[in-house]
């Protein structure tokens, strides 16, 4: 099932699809609009650097925001996973990932709705 | 220096003749922008520092044409030095030859459709098609160039495939397909600026152009960019094809740069490596022979010899030519003994860590660290080659954005990182310190 949250962007996890609510005005947003991060836009969350830069990806870009201006970007987090497993960030999805696989083989009506809209977007 | 238009409060290119085109080199950082130059101008290339700042102008002849490189931009505007100083030369500009990296299409093209608002006769050049099949995607060039309304001329310039194309596509160049809503707002802001290239600067909020025609600037750069940005995706959505059979060993080397957990032991690996190869071995090593052995014990003896044939070694033209801070000796010794190996050696490793594309990522491994000084974190690199050398690490804070980060990285260099040519030359810069007892600091 997808999970969607409202957050800032030094908030939201790695590995997350976040999709651009707003960007704080100036000449940054204007810089960012250059570099495709505008308002309705759906990038990943490739890395986050403790206390550090956050890493967006889209494509083949990836781009590092400062954490101050990260601050300021509100997004739209959904937890989704390019391989269609679940975050790993923490130990019970984790283990919903390892076990939803044979879990779907034993029962396969019950499969999960993980999406692949990173791997859509790459195609 | 020849002025061009009406408007004298922009600073000219000088232009040998009235007839020569100006041909200006623009894209974003990192495409390729110098092996075209090269290649257009061939082997003689007149640099020049821009008035006012530390960003280098090239400029050369090709024919009857001047070719002008650029500062490598996302964009034309007046956000920093590089793109102040790109706008000028690009508002003169008789032709553009934009530089687009193919790989990253939707990232560079919106250069290319600012340009081709602000009217100004285009040729694209399509550069590292080679890299396309190793990245899983395919390029319609005819539809590119049928949706830009400019040539586009596919090339890999390092190895020299598809550049003769470029001097034909110069003879076609045009004005690309404009923005239709911002096409019917120049023709009112014409009238005030009077040329479409500041005109579309003025309504796109540029403030320096603005203030330059004493009008307030526009208002409308957000939705212009909006609409820009719109363009450049749907025009990437109709010519690039994903193949889906790119390679995946550069992602997941990428990904174990960036992680902290991998990210960090790799940088220090290659910070340490760094400063052994850069630091230690030129600076130190290959210094010593190339400035004690070779110039000390070769060059300033065989200049004194012949120099004091002509000038008693107690003249004044003597000493000035030959002496112990002569011209013809330190001058020389100091340029060829020991700035350009450390120059050489810092260009060297500087390439290898910006083509593997590790720059970016140790930037921002060490951005944090580096943010609370003032710094960003590409000032790491001169900070680590100070532990060598001051005079190359100072050399090397020309990889800062900002004067300001340079001042400060300069100053940590001086003041906090101590090598022997500096405890040497301190005394000559720095009146406070002479006299004082000689102090060392520790080498890691």
């Amino acid at each position: 099932m997808e999970q969607e949250k409202q957050v800032t962007l030094d908030q939201a996890r790695k590995g997350s699809e976040v999709e651009i609510l707003s960007v704080p005005e100036g000449m940054g947003k204007a810089q960012l609009i250059r570099l495709g991060i505008c308002e309705g836009v759906k990038l990943i969350l490739h890395e986050k650097l403790p206390m550090g830069p956050v890493i967006l990806r889209r494509k083949r870009q990836e781009i590092a925001i400062g954490q101050v201006l990260a601050r300021g970007i509100h997004v739209r987090q959904s937890l989704v996973q390019k391989d269609g497993h679940p975050h790993p960030n923490s130990f019970h999805s984790a283990w919903k990932g390892f076990v939803g696989p044979w879990s779907r083989r034993l029962h396969p009506k019950s499969s999960g709705d993980w999406t692949n809209q990173a791997d859509g977007e790459a195609r | 220096m020849s002025a061009v238009g009406n408007h004298k409060h922009r600073v000219a290119v000088a232009v040998p003749g009235t007839a020569a085109r100006k041909v200006v080199l623009a894209g974003n950082p990192n495409v390729g922008k110098s092996v075209f130059f090269g290649y257009l101008t061939g082997i003689y290339a007149e640099v020049s520092n821009y008035p006012g700042t530390t960003i280098e102008i090239t400029s050369g002849k090709s024919g009857e044409d001047m070719i002008i490189d650029t500062p490598g931009i996302y964009g034309v505007s007046s956000f920093n030095d590089e793109e102040r100083v790109a706008r000028d030369i690009i508002l003169d500009a008789d032709v553009i030859v934009n530089i687009v990296d193919a790989v990253h299409l939707e990232r560079d093209l919106f250069l290319t459709l600012q340009l081709a608002d602000m009217g100004i006769p285009m040729v694209v050049a399509l550069n590292f098609m080679d890299e396309l099949k190793n990245e899983g995607m395919e390029i319609d060039v005819d539809l590119l160039s049928d949706l830009l309304g400019v040539p586009v001329v596919p090339t890999v310039a390092t190895k020299r495939i598809g550049l003769e194309g470029l001097r034909p596509a110069l003879e076609s160049a045009r004005p690309g397909y404009a923005d239709p809503e911002l096409a019917k707002q120049v023709p009112d802001m014409l009238r005030t600026v009077g040329s479409r290239q500041e005109a579309v600067m003025v309504l796109e909020g540029d403030e320096v152009i603005s203030k330059r025609h004493g009008i307030n600037p526009g208002e409308l750069r957000e939705s212009i960019y909006l609409r820009r940005r719109a363009r450049v995706n749907d025009v990437v959505n109709h010519v690039v094809r994903e193949t889906g059979l790119g390679r995946r060993l550069s992602m997941k080397m990428g990904r174990l740069t960036l992680n902290p957990w991998t990210g960090v032991p790799i940088l220090l690996v290659v910070l340490y490596a760094l400063y052994e190869l850069v630091g230690v071995f030129v600076a130190q090593t290959v210094v010593n022979v190339t400035e004690k052995t070779i110039m000390h014990g070769y060059w300033e003896p065989a200049v004194r010899s012949m120099v004091f044939r002509w000038f008693p070694a107690g003249s004044a033209i003597g000493q000035i030519l030959a002496g112990h801070y002569g011209i013809l000796t330190m001058t020389v010794t100091y340029l060829f003994g020991l700035l350009l190996p450390l120059v050489l050696g810092f260009y060297l490793v500087l390439s290898f860590l910006e083509d593997s594309g590790y720059l970016p990522r140790l930037a921002a491994l060490a951005d944090r660290l580096l943010s609370s000084i003032g710094l960003n974190g590409r000032a790491v690199i001169p900070i680590i080659l100070g532990f060598g050398c001051i005079t190359m690490a100072t050399v090397t804070t020309r990889l800062l954005g900002t004067e300001r980060e340079k001042t400060i990285a300069t100053a940590i260099l001086n003041f906090m990182i101590p090598c022997w040519p500096s405890d040497w030359s301190a005394g000559l810069r720095n009146p406070v310190l002479q006299g004082q007892p000689h102090v060392t600091w520790p080498r890691l």
